[in-house]
């Protein structure tokens, strides 16, 4: 789900290092005092979430939690992927400092996607929250695939998508039982994020 | 609010010590050196093989050429004959987004005999807990220091 240093040109990601610093700083704005807490757990939780990984399909996997973050923090979920990404880099050597800005735009988008999916009027909290988890995953899978075959780059592009479909429908499932557990507990978790 | 926080902050821990007992995802490249051969071993951090990884070999100096290209074996491992000294560079990629460098010291003595110059091993990595735990630590550090500036400045207003 990285993208590594040294795939794509200096230009092309110190572009989009400017532009996720940008989205992150504005969005980053939104977050509220009292937000805080939520936002700084939910970006250990990310930042964790990649330890969490397994052998399929002869590559390895990961759990992102970018469709819970979209969930629970809305729009700043985005300023809390560039955070977990950012630690993740420099700590875990996931991604590279000079990736960070497509890693963040990638994912970020992926965490966006599932902010609104979340917002959809009537349809069950349950199917919501499941397509939230399946897109939070797979929209940073795809657009990660796009740029690969944009770049040239490898010849396995496309089993990668397929690769992360399944992982969606396994992020789509941990998030439905994510925010099950939340409406038992701690429902105002839910309600109105930034 | 307070139990809210208590059971947050025990469900991190929860996954902190989950997270921190498994291995990481990134891409580690072991260097082992048997004269005169150089042999690499790939693996996603912990112990899965990098089956199959394309790998190049770059000779020090400027060329922009690889030395050697090929695939890492089912096992993750690549060997190669450096024919001089310096600072060979080795590149694995998975082609799945996963890609790790590494510079490989040669001294003249390893061309010639075999001999390992001190400090040639890869340097040595924080344990994996060490690193998440640290990562944890800025990030609550940082949301606390957030919060009391927030706060601060409400108050103030």
């Amino acid at each position: 789900m990285h993208i590594a240093d040294g795939i794509f040109p200096v230009p092309v990601a110190a572009a989009a290092n400017i532009a996720a610093l940008g989205a992150a700083s504005l969005l980053g704005r939104r977050i509220g005092t009292a937000d805080i807490p939520k936002t700084g757990l939910m970006a250990s939780a990310l930042f964790l979430a990649s330890l969490l990984h397994f052998p399929f399909a002869g590559t390895s996997i990961h759990l992102g939690l970018f469709g819970l973050a979209g969930i629970l923090l809305g729009r700043t979920a985005f300023p809390a992927v560039f955070i977990a990404l950012l630690l993740q880099a420099l700590l875990f050597q996931h991604g590279g400092l000079l990736a960070i800005g497509l890693n963040t735009l990638n994912m970020g988008l992926g965490a966006l996607a599932a902010a609104l999916i979340w917002r959809v009027p009537g349809l069950p909290a349950a199917a919501r929250a499941f397509a939230a988890g399946f897109a939070g995953i797979l929209v940073p899978a795809v657009l990660m695939s796009l740029e690969f075959l944009s770049a040239g780059y490898g010849q396995k592009v496309l089993f990668l998508a397929g690769v992360y479909s399944a992982v969606a429908a396994l992020e789509g499932a941990l998030t439905v039982s994510a925010v099950v557990f939340l409406r038992k507990t701690e429902p105002a978790l839910l309600e109105n994020p930034p | 609010m307070k139990n809210l926080l208590v059971r947050h902050a025990l469900a991190a821990a929860a996954v902190a010590v989950l997270a921190a007992s498994m291995a990481a995802h990134g891409l580690d490249i072991e260097v082992r050196r048997h004269a005169p051969l150089i042999v690499l071993k790939a693996a996603y951090s912990g112990s899965e093989p990098v089956a199959f990884a394309a790998v190049k070999i770059y000779a020090p100096g400027t060329s922009p050429a690889a030395y050697q290209s090929g695939n890492a074996d089912a096992s993750g491992r690549f060997a190669f004959v450096p024919d001089r000294e310096g600072e060979w560079r080795a590149v694995v990629d998975d082609e799945l987004g996963h890609r790790e460098e590494r510079l490989i010291p040669v001294s003249r003595e390893f061309i010639e005999g075999g001999f390992e110059p001190p400090g040639a091993s890869a340097p040595a990595r924080l344990p994996l807990w060490v690193r998440a735990a640290a990562g944890l630590a800025l990030i609550f550090g940082a949301s606390g220091v957030l919060y009391g500036i927030k706060a601060r400045r409400r108050t103030g207003q």
